[in-house]
């Protein structure tokens, strides 16, 4: 049975597809999921900030700029090192302000200014995992993240529907990332000898442990076939994220055996795939905040019903662990 | 819904589809869409969005390089810099904390040894600064050396080959730091050594 909705609805409630109006409360999760991560690899540049982006650098100044013409950054005008330590203040007081919805807007768009600002002026020092974080930021500040679970919500009386494209768009960027990466793995590791694993976990320049002796005997029984079966779900995740879409939007609606099974919930085959291929890369291998960002992504695929269940289930949680117990009870 | 509800409804489609095709029309082959996609990378590489995803693709690394920098002094002493300190202890393991991000410029600059790379040669101008900001003497040059390792195929490693090849040493690149460009970088240097400020 459909849960009845929390919100006042101000746009089309029932428009088509990704236009409907729900509860914010996803997206506010979303939102604070996405935005910790953020303000944890941002604090990573703590006490480099002057040398990565300042004059101090020994890449200062009109070099800098001639170095990577194309970009746009507020570094190649702000260069003091004391005035690029302030405007990198201000990135992080923006990410809390984002991180808590207080003024949504504005701290989102000031934090993304400053990160682009720190990507611009040396994208030599970013790599994939910035990459990804550089597109959700930008995504999530176009998108109404504040209205729910955020303080913006609590004391400033913004708390309103927000449209379901914005998480759907996070789920596409997600299905871009793995599909267009999965059909892109044409080399011989990836299709005919299944080594890629084997590869990527040998490899010093991010492996955590040196265990290439032990690893060789698991290659043909183990890492083969995880090979395989991660170069699939990769490919498929994006047939995943459009079935899924079909399965929000038409569930209940289409009725018959081949309806139901075409509307199957395959979050927890495919998430869960995806969450224990990113733990075992967390434990492997170095990849900074990537398997933080793309778990953290899969927030997107919780339903507004679903946000509330667990937020249902904390409080309840919290107040049966706060309740006094009776004396002479169990401990 | 009036008209206004539809206006609007339009313009969100709009902003909507603007924001998917942000995301999926740089990764979308053919050549029919190359001038939008042009386009597209371009202004976003403005702000420093890249559309681009190949995780270990079409391969994973097959071997692992590093940089080996020496300075040659005007003395005709030649020093290992720092790089070549690095260089010494990284094919063992990585940690958070251990890694810093001029460990990722460093990748950068050592990519297509054999190719011309921008990336290296502003690498290795910025060494020029930087060593000549460290001791007040700008070097003669600057030599990059690459050590690189292959990666044992996992049936050679199970056969008793040990996982990493032996490393092998080639010369990249030769960078003059007295040469006009690189001296008028190091004069404009606003950090300079005091030794090497004007005056």
């Amino acid at each position: 049975m459909p849960t009845p909705s929390h919100t006042r609805t101000s746009g089309p409630a029932e428009g088509p597809g990704p236009f409907r109006r729900e509860d914010p409360e996803a997206l506010g999760l979303l939102r604070i999921v996405l935005v910790a991560v953020f303000t944890a690899s941002l604090c990573t540049h703590v006490g480099a900030v002057a040398e990565y982006f300042s004059d101090a650098s020994p890449l200062f100044g009109r070099y800098a700029r001639s170095a990577f013409p194309s970009r746009f950054s507020l570094f190649f005008y702000v260069r003091d090192p004391w005035a690029v330590r302030a405007v990198f203040a201000a990135g992080l007081l923006a990410h809390l302000f984002w991180l808590v919805g207080l003024f949504t807007p504005v701290a989102a768009a000031v934090a993304v200014l400053v990160w682009i600002s720190m990507v611009g002026r040396n994208p030599l020092l970013y790599s994939l995992p910035d990459q990804l974080h550089t597109a959700l930021a930008i995504l999530l500040a176009t998108m109404p993240a504040g209205r729910g679970l955020g303080l913006d919500a609590a004391w400033r009386g913004k708390r309103g529907p927000v449209p379901v494209w914005c998480r759907w768009l996070v789920q596409f960027q997600l299905a871009v990332v793995y599909t267009a990466t999965g059909l892109l793995k044409t080399g011989a590791p990836w299709r005919e000898e299944g080594t890629a694993l084997y590869y990527a976990l040998v490899n010093p320049y991010n492996r955590h442990f040196d265990v290439g002796r032990w690893l060789a005997p698991l290659q043909p029984w183990l890492l083969r076939p995880l090979t395989y079966l991660v170069l699939v779900w990769e490919v498929a995740f994006g047939a995943f994220v459009a079935q899924n879409w079909a399965r929000e939007r038409l569930a209940g609606r289409i009725r018959g055996r081949w309806g139901r099974i075409a509307l199957t919930d395959l979050r927890p085959v495919f998430l869960g795939f995806g969450v224990l291929m990113h733990l075992g890369i967390q434990v492997m291998l170095y990849v900074a905040f990537f398997s933080f960002l793309t778990v953290g992504a899969y927030a997107s695929f919780l339903e507004p019903g679903e946000v509330r269940r667990l937020g249902e289930r904390l409080r309840g949680w919290r107040r049966s662990r706060t309740r006094p117990r009776p004396p002479g009870g169990p401990t | 819904m009036r008209w206004w509800g539809r206006v609007r409804l339009a313009l969100e489609a709009l902003w909507v589809l603007a924001l998917a095709s942000a995301i999926v029309l740089p990764v979308l082959p053919g050549e029919a869409l190359r001038p939008v996609r042009d386009v597209l990378v371009r202004l976003e590489r403005t702000v420093s969005v890249q559309q681009h995803w190949a995780m270990y693709a079409p391969h994973p690394q097959l071997s692992h390089a590093e940089m080996v920098l020496s300075a040659t002094w005007p003395d005709g002493s030649v020093e290992d810099l720092e790089e070549a300190r690095l260089a010494k202890r990284a094919f063992g393991t990585t940690w958070f904390g251990r890694k810093t991000r001029s460990d990722i410029w460093r990748f950068y600059a050592n990519v297509r040894p054999r190719k011309a790379n921008r990336d290296r040669a502003w690498y290795l101008r910025m060494v020029c600064v930087r060593e000549a900001r460290r001791t007040g003497v700008v070097p003669k040059e600057i030599v990059m050396h690459q050590v690189r390792r292959r990666f044992a195929p996992p049936s050679a490693v199970r056969s008793g080959k040990l996982p990493l090849g032996r490393p092998r040493t080639r010369l990249v690149a030769r960078q003059s730091c007295t040469q006009r460009s690189v001296r008028a970088m190091i004069d404009a240097d606003p950090f300079a050594h005091p030794n090497l400020r004007p005056g």
